[in-house]
């Protein structure tokens, strides 16, 4: 019964497996793909679901399944079958590569799953590596062969050299404590966080997942990926892949940051650089999707205060901010991708008279960005009000202060986009945007999923509360 | 003698070189060349600190770097070469990379 | 989910028919701006209905809280939905349910996107009614931001002068102070070590050492004065009432800006109030300069909206005195002054509202022998303008009266200083009175049709509710006295 605890893992590797052989038949079946993978991605929801309470670990505790992870396991797979719905038309990618799209996508899951239950290194370097590499090439398939193959470059780069710098970081852990297993390794660190070298060791280790989330100085990917890539990518990017890095962050961090006030210190800089960088970076943008990735490294900065705070609710926040993104960066995605339908770039003044094209998509980007801007009742505001009370609670007020002087400063351009959506009157006129039933029955969950998660958090709170004292 | 300290010092100079390249170097695949050279240092510590702890996983991990490496030099290669058919140049100053 | 509550609970009704009026407009269609407008007024008028009943039922011999509400929300930290009617609030739930009520009135003739401004309408004020409601510091922080994002779609689509400037420059100054009491709101709860945002838990003396309650005043002071036009953070205020449209200039001057120096009361004041008495003086020299600072402003504008606006930072100024005094009869005057104010501006809006909407001039040099026009509609705004130079009858007469006299008591200098400025501010107003209403008409605007009936019906309520107050005053100082008393008693020596 072991392998049951491997099912949803097994369940993502059959399904690429299922595109593998799907994209060798040769010609483009673009519904009859569609179909497939919204299928299996919603069945892949329902393995997730079913194995949220599975315990134990594999191949000599070096794979550990627990509510953390399952509960990361679950909102990676609904990130898929989000980002999986809105590929109905894929417009930005080459069409001699499209049936490739999936057959990348679902790997890239697995190897997100795998990320956030190993507790190797070993395992975490293979599938880090293993999610970064479908990603370089699903940046680089953009139908624009010129910017999808810069940024696919860029991304790969930095990637590589990151990843590099990870390795580094491992093998002085290593030398230092004669282990890669992170369980011995957390028994061994906490007497040794005196010394320099494993501070910077770990930090260095953990400078893989910080590229993934783009905490500062690994973001410089972030705004050229976005904007190089496909909607559809770089939705999954800001969402899954996000959300993997949150998870395996919170998870090392929980098992190896011990108390060391340096390593605290350290952290502490990443965030506020981060979040400081991010939004007087992303004021200064004109490309919506340079915007967000602007945006999103402010976000990084938010989840590390959660993450660093070291304590219980700290981490029970940065797992509530995870679903918080997923579900907000999603929903400002899904209005790129409908209102910028033939794949090209969108200018955030692009928006111009969404309000009357789709009074729907208005709301739900409206309040997409509310939450992300950390207003109530939102389910952003409970995430950051979540992170920022566990901050406190170790003292750290100056760190709460600046990060809400952030909120403030972001507050600017989410509401310029606001602006450019409810205010502007297009240059030409344009025509109402013809949205399908599923569309419109998704972009309504979403709001509704974003102001009810934020007025009544009760139960996603209790369980990023339980997910997270699993981890102590 | 070469004792484990000269190992560490020879990879931490491979390392630094390769660091220091990708920042300075602006071909492409020169850049990439100093990754590679990042992570062989990484190899090489590994293997030293493997034999000086006595331990196998570091040499388990050597292998399973190497084999990363060829999947990512399969990718990266494979994007780099898109590029050079496309704007004839590898030269990462000449794409608009480093924009804002 | 555990819940407590004595009897029905009608505050939590009130928030329910404003929530209500929101989800109805939001199903129906955008072409029925009739419908939406009566929906608008059933439950705004329902609103008022209770928040009227309310103010009557409580009992006043009594005092304490009153109508307790209580449901755990998030048993984990502490945090509870906990409403309850006491002598600060009700004053302000009347104020709120009066103006929001005459606002949608005032409203009637929109024609452009009705809809969405309704919706966004009533969001606005229910975060504006469970603030005054609420005694739960969370629920405080999410009413205070839920009152404050709706103004800047309202202000940016609907709004006039320099719309998209004014509704930035409000948005963001409102939600710097959001970010100020965020950080002081959680240092409270994690210092104070019991787990809980419950107010009434949270004020019992020694809670807070004398260190935490000054470092956590100031914070307080500083995120909520932004919202109620301390100077020097005043600046947003009259650019934003000049931007907004008049039923959102109504609102925001006429209780938004409330919620400011109520936040500094409510959470200030009540939980720091050892913090208070060390900022004391600061907060009555901020006061004393911007009751100045507007009347000196005020005299110097040519646009008749910034005239009330800048009027606005120096009334506030003396509801900021009134609260730093530490007195009774301060707090009586401060609260009161609230009310009247609130009621008076919006009169004022709402005239200057239908002014504009037939000359589409705000520019008082083109205005001119309007009573001679519209004597009726020149009858409401003089009154009001009245009413903001304190004459004897009228409601803020009392206010203003019971604030000088602690004031002048407690800081004489100050207080002799804010008197003299207020007698310039009635020259002002006078002078304004004058040139708008008097003296010859400007000869583009003789056509226009005086106020009719059904569209004076909302400034008419809002004369008979200065007059009504200005004349038995005694109705709301008893009710204010109910708490502010026992909180003056309550003080730490």
């Amino acid at each position: 019964m072991k392998w049951m605890l491997f099912s949803p893992e097994i369940f993502y590797l059959l399904a690429a497996l299922c595109f593998l052989l799907l994209s060798m038949t040769g010609r483009l079946h673009r519904r009859r793909d569609h179909h497939i993978a919204l299928a299996l991605a919603v069945a892949g929801v329902a393995v997730c679901v079913a194995s949220l309470q599975l315990e134990g670990s594999l191949f000599s505790e070096t794979y550990k399944i627990d509510l953390f992870s399952q509960v990361f396991k679950l909102l990676l797979s609904v990130g898929l079958a989000l980002v999986v719905g809105i590929c109905s038309e894929l417009r930005g990618i080459q069409e001699r590569y499209e049936h490739e799209v999936y057959l990348l996508l679902f790997p890239c899951t697995l190897a997100t799953m795998l990320l956030v239950s190993s507790i190797h290194w070993l395992g975490v370097y293979v599938s880090l590596e293993l999610s970064s590499y479908s990603l370089y090439i699903l940046v680089a398939l953009r139908k624009d062969w010129t910017q999808g193959i810069e940024a696919g470059l860029k991304y790969f780069l930095v990637g590589v050299f990151a990843s590099a710098m990870m390795l580094f970081g491992m093998v002085i852990l290593y030398g230092t404590t004669g282990t890669l297993d992170v369980k011995q390794l957390a028994q061994i660190l906490p007497g040794l966080m005196s010394h320099a070298a494993v501070v910077v060791g770990l930090l260095l280790a953990l400078s893989g997942f910080f590229f993934k989330l783009a905490v500062f100085p690994f973001h410089f990917w972030a705004a050229d990926v976005y904007q190089g890539a496909a909607h559809q990518i770089a939705a999954y990017i800001a969402t899954v892949s996000k959300v993997a890095a949150i998870a395996v962050l919170v998870r090392m961090v929980a098992m190896l940051g011990g108390s060391s006030d340096y390593f605290v210190h350290v952290l502490a800089v990443l965030s506020v650089v981060s979040m400081t960088v991010g939004n007087l970076a992303a004021i200064a943008q004109k490309d919506l999707k340079r915007l967000l990735a602007y945006s999103t490294v402010a976000h990084a900065g938010y989840v590390l205060i959660g993450i660093l705070s070291m304590n219980p609710g700290g981490y029970a926040g940065a797992i509530f901010y995870a679903m918080a993104i997923l579900v907000m960066k999603f929903t400002v995605f899904l209005v790129l991708v409908k209102v910028a339908w033939d794949g090209t770039n969108l200018e955030v003044d692009g928006l111009a008279g969404l309000h009357r094209r789709s009074p729907l998509l208005a709301m739900a980007l409206m309040v997409a960005l509310f939450s992300l801007a950390g207003l109530p009742p939102t389910v952003g505001f409970t995430g950051k009000f979540l992170i920022f009370t566990a901050a406190m609670e170790r003292g750290h007020f100056a760190l709460v202060l600046i990060a809400m002087i952030n909120v403030v400063i972001s507050l600017y351009y989410y509401l310029l986009m606001l602006r450019a959506a409810y205010l502007l009157e297009p240059q030409e006129q344009c025509s109402p945007l013809s949205l399908s039933a599923p569309i419109k029955l998704l972009a309504g969950a979403l709001v509704v999923v974003m102001v009810a998660a934020g007025i009544f958090p009760r139960y996603l709170m209790d369980l990023a509360r339980n997910a997270a004292q699993g981890l102590m | 003698m070469v004792t484990l300290n000269s190992y560490l010092t020879l990879s931490a100079v491979l390392f630094s070189i390769g660091a220091v390249g990708v920042f300075t170097q602006r071909n492409a695949l020169i850049m990439y060349m100093c990754i590679e050279l990042m992570l062989n240092a990484v190899n090489l510590t590994f293997i030293a600190f493997s034999r000086y702890l006595n331990d196998l996983g570091g040499h388990v991990f050597v292998f399973m770097i190497m084999t990363v490496a060829a999947a990512e030099a399969a990718v990266g290669l494979a994007i780099i070469m898109a590029l050079f058919r496309n704007k004839e140049t590898v030269n990462v100053d000449e794409i608009n990379l480093s924009k804002g | 989910m555990p819940m407590e509550f004595a009897g029905f609970p009608f505050l939590s009704a009130i928030l329910i028919s404003c929530l209500a009026g929101f989800f109805i407009i939001l199903c129906l269609p955008e072409a029925r701006a009739r419908e939406i407008k009566w929906v608008g007024a059933v439950c705004s008028g329902m609103t008022l209905a209770l928040a009227i009943y309310l103010f009557f039922a409580y009992d006043k011999s009594r005092g304490g809280l009153q109508f307790v509400e209580r449901v755990q929300w998030i048993p984990s930290l502490g945090i509870q939905y906990f409403n309850a009617a006491d002598g600060f609030n009700l004053p302000n739930l009347l104020l709120s349910g009066i103006v929001f009520f005459t606002g949608v009135l005032t409203m009637w003739e929109l024609e452009i996107r009705v809809k969405e401004f309704f919706a966004l309408y009533f969001l606005m004020v229910t975060g504006v009614f469970g603030l005054f409601m609420s005694m739960d510091l969370f629920f405080i922080f999410v009413w205070y931001d839920v009152s404050l994002f709706p103004m800047y779609p309202l202000i940016a689509i609907w709004g006039t002068t320099r719309k998209e400037y004014g509704a930035m420059k409000l948005t963001l100054y409102l939600l710097a102070g959001s970010a100020l009491i965020l950080p002081a709101i959680l240092y409270l709860f994690v210092q104070s070590g019991l787990n809980t945002f419950d107010i009434v838990r949270l004020m019992q003396p020694g809670t807070f050492t004398a260190y935490q309650q000054k470092f956590a005043f100031i914070l307080l002071y500083l995120g909520f004065g932004i919202l109620a036009g301390v100077w020097p953070f005043h600046t947003w205020s009259p650019v934003g009432h000049v931007a907004a449209p008049h039923g959102v200039s109504m609102v925001h001057a006429g209780v938004l800006m409330k919620i400011g120096a109520f936040g500094v009361l409510r959470v200030a004041m009540f939980l720091c109030p050892q913090g208070w008495q060390h900022w004391a003086q600061l907060m009555a020299l901020l006061a004393s300069i911007g009751i100045i600072y507007g009347v000196l402003v005020g005299l110097r504008q040519t646009d008749l909206k910034y005239v009330i606006g800048y009027s606005s930072v120096s009334h506030m100024g003396i509801v900021g005195l009134g609260l730093s005094t530490m007195t009774v009869s301060g707090l009586n005057g401060a609260v009161f002054q609230m009310f009247a104010h609130g009621v008076m501006t919006a009169l004022l809006f709402s005239s200057v509202g239908y002014i504009y909407d037939r000359t589409h001039t705000k520019a008082i040099a083109e205005l001119g022998g309007l009573s001679r026009i519209m004597p009726v509609a020149s009858g409401y705004f003089i009154v009001a303008a009245m009413a903001g130079m304190g004459v004897p009858g009228l409601a803020s007469f009392w206010g203003e009266l019971l604030v000088l006299l602690s004031a002048f008591e407690t800081y004489p200098i100050r207080g002799t200083l804010a008197i003299s400025a207020l007698a310039v501010s009635a020259l002002f107003m006078l002078r304004v009175v004058q040139k708008t209403f008097y003296g010859p008409a400007n000869p583009k605007y003789v056509d226009l049709q005086d106020v009719p009936f059904s569209l004076g019906v909302p400034r008419m309520i809002l004369v008979t509710v200065i007059l009504l107050f200005g004349f038995f005053p005694s109705l709301l100082l008893d009710m204010i006295e109910t708490a502010s008393i026992p909180f003056i008693n309550g003080l730490p020596r």
